[in-house]
């Protein structure tokens, strides 16, 4: 039981749910108590000590019916007869000195003969563990382990005992049959094993790919993913600047005021007091270019700017093609996915007019924007060859505290046909790329750095 | 391991028997928690009986349920202990004089300062110890309940603080020393997830999220706390309310506004649902007026996807 617990510990974490050793420990003494044979119920035990969030509820019950498919019943049959001695050493023994002595083929021949489904069950999970299954990371090495694993069980003396017993005229069909059914369980069994690590493992390499994939070539599936990883990584920034936010809560001591109050106790200081820290009015204005060339960016942008509600005390933002919009309510009230459509069905028409919107920007904003308002521009400057309207841009500029650019384009493509974008540069107080999640990332870090 | 079952039963039945209907999952979940000395952290939407579990299981086990309400700003002095100021300053006022006699014929400050010493821990003793809920928890007779409620909402400071509690069971006081629980209190964390809690206060705990319920064992719960409620109108409440959960709402109503809800509906003597009486009590269901809403124009479509 230890053993299948720490193999399916193991497919947890390569479906990235972070199991450490103490709860694996917490995990093994809680079935102890509770036993295997009701499948819910040691669901509901191993959901308690290996599951952390709710998250990661539906992955985790995804892995236990895949696991627990294959060898449930069996394994819960092996699992009841052990809780009386809290390990399986006994059965552990039994194959593992098969798998070496001569003798035995006997002792799986006599099992096969007999039907004896539960000790060979547990015979080919000795022999699974043993020729290390769960080391293999790529369907094409089923071949390999399938070998391995009829090694380890040492099916070839089965072999010689039927071709023996034809030799001598003996009966031998029966143990054939059994020996060809026994095998192709094992083939199955080996497919499968391998095949749901290989997947655990494309899992999380496909994240680490994901987060360095230009974000406008994500295709359909994997912007589903890219949603998940967009709130995990939005959840953690704001879990560490909220925490940042609240240490300097307490401020600076206020001489005067604990003066006043030390009266009460003939001048000793006995409480003092603390000035309170001043109240920012920190803003972000997001404007947010939703045409067709920034928009996959766009698509992950907004939705990772308003998760973060949390720390950003006041987030607005806009989006346009040829004119600013505001789409704050949007954002506020509808889930990300429904708010982007609808923002893109909405403003996302019209060609480019970087200039024009500039201009209304300025207007609309002269009350939103002031000296602790940061903005964020994304887009990629492509202007049509149309006015770019510097003024308004260095209005904008000079009436907030920071004027951030984010640009999905390559440095090197800044410049380069319609692109406005060295000019624009020179306006702003700092220009990133955001071609990646990971720039995005970068990006937002800074921007919280200035707006928390 | 039938025994394990057989006690997970019985313990639903006790948690039933105190007012509090769950489904076997739960159960499992709590007797762990007693079995293993682990704490266990709840999870779930608002309303759903997070805090009603941990007051049940109290009641169940007869043992005393103390709470500790988190929120922003709470410190050690309000979780686990403080001296009663106000009576130090009032005793050393009224004892002056008898302090001032024992003193008078010292010969120096250094005999002075001794025979202070020699009282014992004076004005650091035990009556001027005001125990909050952790040191209440620890010294109860028969080992408590302690229900650590929101603890998402207090600062990752006192998080931390948890986690040593949690681990040894025990507080150092240092005029005192150490105070070790005299049976291990059997704790509940709750959290509604406004803020991710640290790793390390998750891993040490048992982790139960507890959904809204399914229309079964709503309906069980209903018919618990409201008995007067008629078996038809009890199932057209529950097939209602699941029918809403399904719209997208900015709060949904869980199992305390059904209750409430049953309640008004039994109050008003309504005896079947009528998009009527719905209409006119429908704020006690939903608690933003965007919510209303979105309802309104959809209670015929919910009656009728519950009739088809």
């Amino acid at each position: 039981m230890e053993r299948r617990l720490a193999e399916f510990v193991q497919l947890l974490r390569g479906a990235r749910i972070d199991v450490g050793p103490a709860q694996a420990v917490d995990a093994a003494r809680a079935l102890t108590l509770t036993g295997m044979a009701d499948r819910e119920r040691a669901r509901a035990v191993l959901a308690a000590t290996l599951v952390k969030t709710a998250d990661e509820r539906p992955a985790f019950d995804a892995c236990f019916d895949r696991f627990f498919r294959v060898a449930g019943q069996v394994d819960a049959e092996a699992g009841g007869t052990e809780t009386t001695d809290e390990t399986d050493e006994p059965v552990d023994a039994a194959p593992g000195a098969a798998g070496v002595t001569p003798g035995s083929g006997g002792g799986l021949a006599r099992e096969l003969e007999t039907g004896d489904t539960a000790a060979l069950e547990a015979r080919l999970a000795t022999a699974m563990a043993e020729a290390r299954v769960d080391e293999a990371r790529h369907w094409t090495q089923t071949g390999v382990y399938t070998q391995r694993v009829r090694q380890a069980l040492d099916l070839a003396a089965v072999d010689d005992l039927i071709r023996a017993r034809r030799e001598a005229g003996e009966p031998a069909e029966q143990l054939a049959r059994a020996r060809a059914g026994f095998d192709a369980r094992l083939r199955e069994r080996v497919e499968q094993r391998v095949r749901m690590q290989a997947e655990a493992q494309a899992w999380s390499f496909r994240d680490r790919v994901l987060r360095q994939t230009p974000l406008s070539a994500l295709d359909r599936r994997d912007q589903a993913r890219m949603r998940e990883l967009v709130r995990r990584l939005a959840r953690r920034l704001a879990a560490r600047h909220g925490r940042r936010r609240r240490r300097r809560k307490r401020g600076r001591l206020d001489a005067g005021a604990t003066m006043r109050a030390s009266l009460r106790w003939g001048g000793v200081p006995f409480r003092p007091v603390w000035k309170g820290r001043r109240r920012d009015r920190a803003r972000v204005v997001v404007l947010c270019d939703v045409s067709q060339s920034v928009r996959a960016q766009a698509t992950v942008l907004l939705p990772f700017v308003h998760a973060l509600q949390d720390v950003l005390p006041e987030v607005r933002s806009f989006v346009f093609a040829s004119d600013p919009a505001e789409v704050t309510t949007l954002f506020r009230h509808d889930p990300p996915e429904r708010a982007m459509a609808e923002a893109l069905a909405r403003y996302g028409n019209g060609s480019t007019d970087y200039g024009g919107t500039l201009t209304q920007f300025d207007l609309l904003t002269r009350d939103l924007i002031q000296r602790q308002t940061t903005v964020v521009i994304l887009g990629d400057g492509r202007n049509n060859y149309g006015d770019p309207a510097l003024a308004a841009l260095s209005r904008i500029a000079d009436r907030c505290r920071e004027l951030i650019w984010l640009n999905p384009e390559a440095e090197g493509s800044w410049g380069t046909g319609d692109s406005e974008m060295p000019a624009y540069a020179r306006r702003c107080h700092q220009v990133l790329r955001c071609r990646t999640l990971r720039d995005l990332e970068w990006a937002v870090m800074q921007l919280l750095r200035r707006a928390g | 391991m039938t025994d394990a079952a057989e006690r997970i039963r019985a313990l639903n039945d006790d948690l039933a028997g105190a007012g509090y209907i769950c489904g076997e999952d739960i159960a499992t979940v709590v007797y762990l928690a007693q079995a293993l000395g682990k704490p266990v952290l709840v999870e779930g939407p608002p309303g759903v009986g997070k805090t009603e579990l941990a007051r049940a299981v109290g009641t169940a086990s007869g043992r005393e349920a103390i709470r500790l309400q988190c929120y922003e700003g709470l410190d050690e002095s309000r979780a686990l202990y403080e001296w009663k100021y106000g009576k130090q300053l009032l005793y050393t006022q009224l004892l002056r004089d008898r302090l001032a006699a024992l003193l008078a014929d010292a010969p120096d400050l250094d005999a002075a300062v001794a025979r202070l010493d020699d009282l014992g821990g004076g004005f650091f003793s035990e009556p001027f110890l005001e125990a909050r809920p952790l040191l209440q928890a620890l010294r109860s007779e028969q080992g408590a309940v302690l229900l650590i409620d929101e603890v998402d909402k207090a600062d990752p400071e006192f998080e931390a603080f948890l986690l040593e509690f949690l681990a040894d069971y025990q507080v150092t006081i240092p005029e005192l020393g150490t105070i070790p629980a005299r049976h291990a209190p059997l704790v509940f964390l709750t959290s509604n997830g406004s803020r991710e809690l640290s790793e390390a206060l998750k891993r040490r705990c048992l982790h139960l999220h507890i959904p809204y319920p399914d229309r079964g064992l709503e309906a069980r719960i209903l018919s618990q706390h409201v008995p007067e409620l008629s078996a038809s109108l009890r199932d057209e409440i529950v097939a209602f309310v699941h029918g809403l959960r399904d719209l997208d709402l900015r709060k949904r109503p869980a199992i305390s506004e059904t209750l409430d809800w049953a309640r008004t509906l039994v109050l008003l003597q309504a005896d079947q649902l009528g998009p009527a009486t719905v209409e006119r009590t429908l704020n006690v269901l939903l608690k933003f007026q965007d919510d209303v809403d979105t309802a309104l124009p959809q209670i015929r479509a919910i009656q009728n996807g519950r009739r088809g």
